[in-house]
């Protein structure tokens, strides 16, 4: 039978001014189950909670209800009064009469005879609060990131800073990610490798990181503190112990007009190649779609030429499997493929190029020898337009959303190409000008100013080649009328996407995808970085658009969110979890369907009585987060969430009709 | 007999002995010439005692409970969408369920047909002709048009075709149009609230709590049922309780939302006539309406909890 | 039995009572509605002392039948309170309880319960004002609506 003790507290006059305490206490002490009712004037104070822990003692309560202020403000404190009297922390109830009673109702009548019910409903539930108790799972300390950009490298570094073990997986053959790419970051125009490379390098050099570059995720199981990962390292057919670097391979390889997926298929490869100059790992891989001695047997000239004997044609793919406390998602994003916006040449005009071609055509060690040529001619190019939110805020080609990065790296983008060429002419056309972070509205004004980049408001409603230009047709609605351009070059700020793969990786991890196909985070404002597992984190774009200092500080705070969660000695889950009674649970999967943490799973349950095998719901406490949707769900009262049972509130129902006054 | 009953039985018999499966669920004759009985055929022999024609009312689902070995049921459209709710909620496996579908124009209200015939009267046969029931009795033959001795809910029946089959005897039949239309809401629609109230209070007066509704409906398959627990007892044990019965059978619909299959099975259980059916189709129609889903229509059919979701999620409220 | 007696007998006799005060239960979620609860109380935002509040975690853990239950047990009102759709502490718990709830009205109308006595509403921790507007609108519609009566008052 539970002996439950009640305490009303008067708050100095909070609550006494408008509640008769004594009386409280007083009809208190007659509802069921309750065996010892005071009052004091601030139960939270020292002298308060010694009273509650005598009283649990010399009463021999078994659970206590707080009539005062809000359980967010003292619920902790008063769990605190039950642990200290040996009672179970959670065998602690409070009633708010305080905020929802004293502070709202002034008439002493109603405010009183609402305090009595409030508290005789807290006593109904805590009559029925059972001894609840955290579950603890050990913490494998290693940490795995998806992804090698920028965001990645930082949450690396950051975490292996912390004296932990990282694995970074990488799915081209160097990390360094999209960043690697820029050829000047905004707007500071730093040169985007000059402040890259050092950490790809710290990352390689670090004995915390190991680095698995050509290499996916397959497969990831279990939960926070202990994910069981599959990855699978590509078949590089370059032995990575032995190769030096030398780069006599790539030189030699006589496939040379593959087109460079890092120079955005302006430029050309090999077949055997590093993807740039700076890669980290200074590895070749063989692109064995277009090898010679893969495709027809012959050739084999990189193994002849390698000094290291490092070429190994034989190489198959590695399936490397590990543990991980933390997981990293910091994928990064697409870029928009303007091929089937009819409006601005359908991909079918070679000098009409994204964002990203520009940036390695602006690149000292790009396509075009950090030159500004066209591609259709090889000329260079003296009148270009720039067109801003290509596939971005449009909802019929491309997202609705605003990709964020366009503005700033249009107005770079025209102000490097002043600077290699100062007789060229920039022309750009914008919706709205986006320059909200530290530096960037100056950066845009220099543009204009500066650099003489000529800003129209307006869209542009088509372009097609008129002799070797690009004519484009605009309108400049600050003006007015039409606006024709005969551009040498024509530059779309292409929307920044989801990776394509994007939706398949959240599967994997049990992250979900947003409506654009970005990952979701678990709380739009509370929690961007955290998801809806825990223990996996987001960075960067794979999130949304994200500008580098976004993507920098995204990294770092998962990465504090890793080293916090490492730093634990012991996972310890909520102790108000949901919990399945299997002899009532009929296996109908409606909380499974529910369930928005996958944190339920069919099992198979001996039922002897009905001598078969059932399957029957099971809930991982580990991925519970005790929201209770789930028991909302059951029908046969099979899944309940501790704390808050069906049998504890519906006693409360109980307890308020009881006492309703004639 | 009836060239349905014959296809019936040579085709449970065939998939007896062949070894497709090892259990034929069906009907067969019962008591009195209107009215069938559940028939298990697990031998060839056995399946000769099938038979289907419009006294075959029960929705055979109710009989399908976590098969271990392939069954084969001989379904109705009804009993179809019961099948398809109860697999997609864990009680069987598709791989186990053949579902031999029959087309139904709508099955005999025993108790109605009794009363439209004028008691007592010795029925030697009942039959289908046309649009027609023939009663064979001691003194003669009577017509009745079919709708008048049907169950209510096969005056609206959507599934007179299962929806969802693995093969179908006889020629299917088009779903009736009140389906969407709901006529036999017409009356609970145009009360106002304090009507609709006391229309409730008369009707669940009765209920005696034999739970004859819950025992025949396939989708009541939980271990144990709300009404019947202790902790919390969420409705007081017992008939003859206004209030009691209001939450019984108020739970009852909320928990058979998007999952009823509209066979009728508990209204025609009922001892006390009380219109369960009403509930179930309102129900039908909220879950309609609002998730666009009809429970057992479709193979790749979601449950109703899955459409709540933030994916799914259609209206936005607030 | 007893219980029953009791609580058809204190649904007659209030109704007699000159000045008859209805119970409006609210089911409110931890994250949102019972903070801007809360938030109301702080800034001493006045409202009807009709209602009595049981915390949840989230709109999501709601059962129907607790609702149903309220009313079977004599409660005048029921009103549910979440967080706003997207910002669910537990991502979608809310969108659990709106399907729920689309369910638990359809099912109120067709046993004639007054749509007033049921409101769903999502109502942030910073919403202390649309939290008192909700409870005072309710509670004015069941004084209006007087005591539920399911066809037995």
């Amino acid at each position: 039978m539970p002996r439950v003790g009640v305490f009303v507290c008067q708050c100095g006059t909070n609550i006494a001014k408008s509640v008769d305490c004594a009386k409280v206490a007083e009809e208190a002490a007659k509802l069921p189950y309750v065996a010892h009712a005071a009052t004091y004037v601030y139960m939270c104070s020292s002298a308060g909670q010694q009273m509650i822990e005598d009283a649990i003692r010399e009463h021999n309560l078994s659970a206590i209800v707080v009539s005062a202020c809000t359980p967010q403000m003292h619920q902790k404190t008063f769990e605190g009064c039950t642990e200290r009297s040996g009672l179970n922390r959670y065998m602690s109830t409070m009633a708010n009469i305080r905020e929802q009673c004293s502070y709202v109702h002034k008439d002493p009548e109603l405010a009183t005879q609402k305090a009595l019910e409030l508290t005789a409903m807290a006593a109904a539930k805590a009559a029925r609060d059972e001894p609840l108790f955290q579950s603890e799972a050990p913490i494998n300390r290693k940490a795995l990131i998806v992804g090698g950009g920028v965001a990645g490298i930082q949450a690396a570094l950051d975490i292996a800073e912390a004296g932990y073990e990282v694995t970074v997986v990488e799915k081209t053959p160097s990390i360094g990610g999209r960043m690697s790419q820029f050829d000047k970051t905004f707007p500071t125009l730093d040169c985007s490798a000059c402040i890259l490379t050092p950490k790809m390098v710290e990352a390689y050099q670090n004995p915390n990181i190991r680095l698995l570059t050509y290499a996916e995720v397959e497969q990831v199981g279990g939960f926070v503190g202990n994910f069981e990962v599959k990855i699978r390292k590509h078949a590089r057919s370059v032995d990575e112990e032995k190769c030096t670097g030398c780069g006599s391979c790539w030189e030699k390889c006589p496939q040379k007009k593959i087109p460079s997926e890092y120079d955005e298929q302006l430029g050309p490869r090999t077949a055997i190649y590093v993807p740039f100059p700076q890669a980290v790992p200074l590895v070749p891989v063989i692109d064995r779609e277009n090898c010679l001695k893969f495709l027809k047997d012959r050739c084999g000239v990189c193994q002849k030429v390698c000094p290291a004997n490092a070429v190994d044609y034989t190489q198959e793919d590695e399936i490397i499997e590990d543990t991980f406390g933390a997981i990293v998602v910091a994928t990064g994003f697409d870029v928009w493929d303007h091929s089937d916006y009819g409006e601005y040449g359908a991909g079918q005009i070679p000098d009409v190029i994204s964002g990203i071609q520009f940036e390695r055509m602006l690149n000292l060690s790009g396509p075009t020898h950090g030159k500004v040529l066209r591609p259709s001619d090889g000329k260079e190019a003296k009148t270009v337009v720039f067109v801003q939110c290509a596939g971005s805020r449009d909802d019929q080609h491309g997202y609705p959303y605003c990709s964020k990065v366009c503005c700033m790296y249009t107005a770079k983008h025209a102000i490097l190409l002043r600077e290699k060429a100062p007789d060229a002419q920039a022309y750009i056309f914008y919706i709205d000008i986006r320059a909200t972070g530290k530096g960037y509205e100056e950066f845009i004004r220099d543009a204009q100013r500066k650099y003489g980049a000529q800003y129209i408001r307006g869209r542009v409603s088509r372009m097609f080649r008129q002799g070797d230009k690009v004519r484009v047709f605009g309108v400049d609605t600050l003006g007015g009328g039409q606006v024709k351009i005969d551009a040498d070059l024509v530059v779309l700020a292409t929307a920044i996407e989801p990776r394509h793969d994007a939706k398949a990786l959240s599967q994997l991890l049990g992250i979900g995808c947003d409506n654009n196909g970005f990952f979701n985070e678990a709380h739009p404002k509370l929690a961007p970085v955290d998801t809806m597992s825990a223990g996996i984190y987001i960075a960067g774009a794979a999130q949304f658009a994200r500008d580098i200092p976004d993507t920098v500080a995204m990294a770092s705070a998962t990465a504090a969110k890793v080293v916090g969660l490492f730093s634990k000695e012991k996972l310890l889950s909520e102790p108000s979890v949901a919990n399945c009674d299997v002899n009532l649970c009929s296996g109908c999967r409606a909380c499974y369907v529910t369930c928005p943490y996958d944190a339920i799973e069919m099992t198979e349950h001996d039922d002897r009585a009905a001598r078969m095998t059932r399957m029957v719901a099971c809930v991982n406490e580990n991925l519970c987060h005790g929201c209770g949707a789930c028991s909302g769900a059951c029908r046969s009262g099979a899944m309940t969430l501790r704390a808050f049972t069906d049998n504890q509130i519906e006693a409360q129902v109980e307890a308020l009709c009881e006492l309703v006054p004639a | 007999m009836s060239d349905l009953t014959d296809k019936v039985r040579a085709r449970a018999k065939e998939l007896l002995e062949s070894g497709e499966v090892k259990l034929v669920i069906g009907h067969a004759r019962g008591t009195t010439p209107y009215r069938s009985r559940p028939h298990f055929a697990s031998t060839p022999e056995q399946t000769a005692d099938l038979i289907h024609d419009v006294t075959c009312a029960t929705n055979l689902a109710v009989y399908v409970s976590k098969p271990k070995e392939k069954v084969a049921v001989i379904a109705k459209g009804c009993d179809a969408r019961s099948l398809i709710t109860i697999i997609n909620e864990g009680q069987a496996e598709r791989g186990n369920v053949v579902i031999v579908g029959v087309p139904c124009e709508g099955k005999l209200d025993e108790g109605g047909l009794l009363e439209r015939l004028g008691f007592p009267r010795q029925v030697k046969a009942v039959r289908e002709e046309g649009e027609e029931v023939v009663v064979e009795g001691t003194e003669g033959e009577v017509r009745v048009a079919r709708d008048e001795v049907v169950m209510p809910n096969c005056t609206y029946c959507r599934a007179r075709t299962p929806a969802v089959r693995d093969e179908l005897i006889g020629d299917p039949v088009p779903a009736r149009e009140e389906a969407d239309s709901y006529p036999d809401l017409a009356e609970l629609d145009a009360m106002t609230e304090a009507e609709r109230a006391a229309f409730w209070h008369e009707q669940l007066s009765k209920c005696i709590r034999c739970y004859a509704c819950r025992n025949a409906c396939p989708s009541c398959f939980c271990p144990e049922c709300f009404v019947d627990e202790y902790h919390p007892q969420w409705a007081l044990h017992g008939g003859g309780q206004f209030r009691g019965n209001w939450m019984w059978n108020i739970g009852r619909a909320q928990h058979l939302a998007g999952r009823c299959s509209a066979c009728g099975s508990c209204q025609r259980g009922c001892p006390v006539d009380i219109p369960l059916m009403l509930l179930n189709r309102w129900m039908e129609r909220a879950t309609n309406e609002a998730f666009d889903h009809l429970a057992g229509m479709s193979e790749e059919q979601k449950q109703l909890a899955a459409l709540f979701r933030k994916a799914e999620a259609k209206v936005e409220h607030g | 039995m007893a219980q029953q007696l009791t609580a058809e007998t204190a649904t007659e006799e209030r109704a007699e009572v000159a000045e008859w005060r209805p119970t409006l239960l609210a089911y409110l979620c931890n994250w949102c509605s019972y903070a801007g609860a809360n938030l109301a109380g702080a800034s001493r935002m006045p409202y009807d002392a009709a209602i009595r509040v049981i915390r949840v975690p989230c709109s999501g853990r709601v059962d129907p039948l607790m609702i149903y239950k309220a009313f079977e047990r004599g409660v005048d009102g029921v009103l549910v309170g979440g967080c706003h759709l997207g910002d669910c502490h537990y991502s979608e718990g809310n969108y659990a309880c709106q399907g729920r709830m689309t369910l638990v009205k359809a099912l109120l109308k067709a046993a004639g319960i007054e749509e007033g006595r049921f409101r769903l509403e999502w109502i942030s921790a910073s919403e202390g004002s649309i939290f008192q507007a909700v409870v005072n609108e309710m509670a004015a519609k069941l004084r209006e609506l007087g005591p539920a009566r399911m066809g037995d008052g």
